[in-house]
């Protein structure tokens, strides 16, 4: 299948690398040079131009069925292109920044004009950063199988229950499975003789909100509930998330520095709090209560100015701080100075697009941890090895946990004797190097 | 400023407002007021027939020499206010040439108490004696100067519906003015078909309630339009409690904004219980009338007529109504109190009550309350809100200035009612029922006494307090600004880049 895709930018980038890896054909498309070069490495078919323009749109010879998405900075241009995508039968998504002409992150409301689904990073990105401060020993959160399965990072705790135990030794939630830890920067895959230590970071698929309360008092040692939270920059995405936390009964600061900023938040938040001043000042900060806050988030334009500014918050002893970073390649990096997640709007879009497209890449990949750890989303067809047999008899490599099986609508957390059947949808943990062996299976 | 547009227009208004003299003629007939002219006319029949084509006169050469063009803001502003003034004037002089009244300044008086729906009265008690016609007349005025008689012309001369909006704004009650329909002509018309319908809806229900035909159609005309003018010297208490019951309702309906009648005749009842406002405004009602009934019980005979009492007088003050059925101010301090203080907040935006308007009142309070916040922590931005809605600061800035504003006009004016030898309860209580157009204040001016008790000078004052009360001081006051009379240079900005 043909996929065109308009901007190279970062959501594009990743898009490309996502989708390529099947048998389809990647064309993007980007006006700068810089960015084309960089697409190049991609092994994609890259064309350098304006994605709006009709001469270049005809050139694309673009066809029935073919993917079509619009992901650059101009909103009218995907718009526009999306629509004269969608008169020569394509299936089309964009990605609309700002709040100017979207209120939910993934709509179909431009569908009538030719637009199949509009996709708002800021709005994707402030929801997953309110979810991730409510849950209150996660620190990452993915809806995956069509939102059916989250899967959710926890760092193990000093004293907390599942510290220094053998993982057959622990009884985990029935819907609950473990996928993967991460230890000093490397991912394991767990088996029942692994021990759990103090600093691991547990990756776990979980099903319902049952089985996430059970799991989170498994984990949990911190205080249950998060109560204060101060959020730096009244952006488009600080503001969404303190919408989302006071929707939910959780006071929230939101400190801006420019007057005009802060007196557009006031008016849209009706129950946060919003200080105009500069969150460089210590003073502001700790007379503004961030001694006291339970999570932290920097979400101003300057992605390092939300760094540094996440960093003061650790060492005022905020137990969850995260910064909005732009850049993917600094993501893993952040990560490691002890801010709990770089959350980047340009992930959270093309993770949301490739959702949407699900049918595109019946193997789908969604880079998890810095890039090293992969879940796949596959289907089992009449064709593949694997279809009737049980899991314990897949030779699997030791590098690769099969997640989560969703069959007929309804998820099954997979144990030693569950058979895989035909149309069945699996979600497996893979490491990066495995990926390939594991879509020979499939 | 052009003086021609707004003479022009004033005479359109003027001659418009002359046909309402032809309606007093009916009641000059049918009760066949003497004395006789030629033997056989009723003298008040040929009394208004006279007004009626002196004032449709005087308008026609001010409409033609003036100029019928567009108008400017300014230029709107001083229209309203002079039309007010004049219509006033013109008004007085069936009080006088009846004979009812003798000095300029009460006939003056009771036109002004009766366009701005104050109702306070200089007649001579008991009001029973008073010819028919007249009486008919200065409940009529009531009804036309409930709704507007702005917004009368507005919806009829469609010449003036350009600059329509400026007019009805220096006219209506409240802050601002809700478009009912994109045309403002079409907004006039519905305001004053919803009043005209409620004004029947309750002249059959008074009827049905065993009031002669012109008992009815008065106090329809003075209930509506929270006139509270009534033909007895008694007032309401000279009727029974249905009747009572039937005013407090309609009474309640004038005091409510407009707007909300159209929503809710359209059907839309969830909105009109959504406006914070109106919820305010029933809370606020509410509320007192069950601290006075409580204060009362006891006093009267049975709990329920304390509370019919109560309700009635809150009603009828918070309205800016005025008629009463009580001594009210016999009752308990702190009855009074409240009965001050509802005068002083009024009825609702949009509607024909009067006060400084439940909504004023309500965002000059959230408005204090923010300061207090912003006192505590002065980097937090706090934004005033109702009803989910963010309130512009230049929005705030004009209600605080209006305010304010009020305060200023009730002090000067109670300085000068005591100036002119009223004693305090009675200057203060007075100067606030002037401004709020309530009609009845507290002490010497309470229901029992008639405003002749006033010193001419003080009742000239009241008048003029009236008329600033109705068109909410701005407008009023602006009249009085010398830079409006001043000659503009034309061309200035040329002279000066020459």
């Amino acid at each position: 299948m043909k996929v065109i895709i308009i901007g190279a930018g970062e959501v594009g980038y990743e898009l490309a690398e996502c989708i390529r890896r099947k048998d389809h054909d990647v064309i993007i498309v980007d006006r700068s040079e810089r960015a084309c070069k960089r697409a190049r490495s991609l092994d994609v078919k890259v064309v350098k131009g304006n994605g709006a323009r009709p001469e270049l749109l005809n050139s694309l010879d673009i066809e029935e069925g073919n993917y079509f998405f619009a992901v650059t900075d101009d909103n009218e241009a995907n718009l526009v292109s999306c629509a004269v995508a969608k008169a020569a039968g394509c299936r089309t998504i964009a990605r609309i920044n700002g709040l100017e002409y979207i209120s939910k992150p993934i709509s179909r409301r431009f569908s009538k004009i030719g637009v199949d689904y509009v996709v708002s990073p800021e709005l994707l990105i402030a929801q997953k950063i309110s979810d991730i401060i409510v849950m209150p020993s996660a620190i990452d959160t993915n809806l995956s199988m069509g939102g059916k399965i989250n899967v959710l990072e926890f760092k193990v705790l000093q004293k907390s229950k599942v510290e220094g135990r053998k993982i057959k030794d622990i009884e985990l939630p029935n819907q609950v499975n473990l996928g993967a830890i991460i230890r000093d920067n490397d991912v394991l895959v767990p088996h029942g003789d692994t021990v759990i230590q103090e600093g691991d970071t547990l990756i776990v698929m979980s099903q319902g909100k049952k089985a996430r309360r059970q799991m989170l008092r498994l984990m949990g040692t911190r205080r249950s509930k998060i109560h204060r939270v101060m959020i730096i920059g009244a952006t488009d995405i600080g503001i969404n998330v303190a919408k989302l936390l006071e929707k939910r009964g959780i006071d929230v600061k939101l400190v801006e520095n420019s007057p005009s900023r802060a007196r557009r938040a006031a008016e849209i938040l009706k129950d946060s709090e919003v200080i105009e001043g500069d969150a460089r000042e210590k003073r502001i900060l700790i007379e503004e209560g961030i001694l006291r806050v339970d999570a932290f988030a920097a979400s101003t334009a300057s992605e390092e100015f939300n760094v540094l500014v996440c960093l003061l918050a650790k060492i005022y002893g905020v137990e969850k701080t995260i910064a909005v970073v732009r850049e993917l390649g600094l993501k893993s990096l952040i990560e490691t100075v002890g801010i709990d997640l770089a959350a980047s709007p340009q992930l959270v879009t093309s993770r949301a697009m490739l959702r949407i497209a699900r049918e595109l890449n019946p193997l789908k990949a969604i880079s998890f941890h810095g890039g090293d750890l992969y879940i796949l989303e596959t289907a089992v067809t009449d064709k593949s090895r694997v279809v009737g047999k049980k899991l314990e008899d897949i030779s699997l490599s030791d590098s690769c946990i099969i997640g989560a099986i969703l069959r007929k609508g309804r998820t099954i957390i997979p144990r030693g004797t569950t058979r895989l059947l035909e149309g069945d949808q699996v979600m497996i943990f893979v490491m990066k190097e495995e990926i390939d062996n594991v879509e020979e299976l499939f | 400023m052009r003086w021609k547009v707004v003479l022009g227009n004033l005479g359109s208004i003027l001659k418009l407002f002359g046909y309402s003299f032809y309606v007093p003629i009916i009641p000059a007939l049918y009760y066949f007021e003497g004395p006789y002219a030629f033997g056989f006319l009723p003298f008040n029949a040929l009394l208004f027939l006279f007004m009626a084509n002196l004032t449709i006169n005087i308008g026609y050469p001010m409409e033609i020499f003036g100029k019928a063009e567009d108008f400017h803001h300014d230029e709107a502003v001083v229209l309203v206010g002079s039309t007010w003034l004049l219509l006033a004037l013109i008004s007085s002089m069936p009080f006088l040439l009846s004979g009812m009244l003798s000095s300029p300044i009460d006939g003056f008086f009771e036109a002004m108490s009766g366009m701005t729906t104050t109702g306070a009265t200089v007649l001579p008690y008991p009001l029973e004696q008073h010819p028919k016609s007249v009486m008919m007349w200065r409940a009529l005025l009531q009804w036309m100067g409930g709704m507007g008689v702005i917004v009368l012309s507005v919806a009829i001369l469609s010449k003036l519906s350009k600059g329509g909006l400026s007019l009805l704004e220096a006219e209506a009650p409240g802050p601002s003015i809700t478009r009912l329909k994109p045309k403002i002509m079409e907004t006039a018309k519905i305001l004053w078909y919803i009043y005209g319908l409620l004004t029947l809806c309750q002249i059959i229900l008074l009827l049905g309630a065993g009031l002669s035909l012109y008992d009815g159609v008065y106090h329809s005309l003075t209930t509506m339009s929270t006139g509270g003018f009534s033909n007895y010297t008694g007032s309401i208490g000279h009727f029974g409690s249905p009747v009572q019951w039937i005013i407090i309702f309609f009474m309640l309906m004038g005091g409510i904004n407009f707007s909300l009648h159209y929503q809710a005749f359209k059907g839309d009842i969830k909105r009109v219980f959504a406006n914070v406002e109106f919820r305010v405004f029933i809370a606020l009602l509410l509320g007192s009338t069950a601290v006075i009934t409580y204060i009362l019980i006891g006093t009267d005979a049975v709990p329920i007529d304390s509370l019919r009492n109560a309700m009635f007088q809150v009603v009828s003050l918070s309205t800016s109504t005025g008629y009463t059925t009580t001594n009210y101010d016999a009752w308990p301090e702190m009855a009074r109190i409240i009965l001050l203080f509802l005068m002083v907040i009024g009825a609702t935006a949009g509607s024909t009550g009067g006060g400084m308007k439940v909504l004023r009142i309500y965002l000059v309070f959230k408005n204090v309350l923010r300061s207090f916040k912003e006192f505590v922590n002065p980097r937090r931005v706090v934004v005033v809100r109702m009803g989910g809605r963010v309130i512009e600061e230049s929005t705030l800035d004009i209600i605080t200035k209006f305010f304010m504003a009020y305060m200023l006009i009730f002090v000067i004016g109670s300085l000068l009612l005591v100036a002119a030898g009223m004693d305090l309860m009675t200057s203060i209580s007075g100067v606030i029922s002037a401004l709020s157009n309530v009609g009845p204040a507290l002490a010497g001016l309470g229901p029992e006494y008639n405003f002749r008790v006033v010193p001419p000078a003080g009742r000239f004052l009241l008048s003029i307090l009236m008329w600033i009360g109705r068109l909410e001081i701005f407008t009023a006051v602006v009249l009085f600004n010398p830079q409006l009379y001043k000659r503009k240079r034309i061309g200035s900005i040329f002279r000066f880049k020459k």
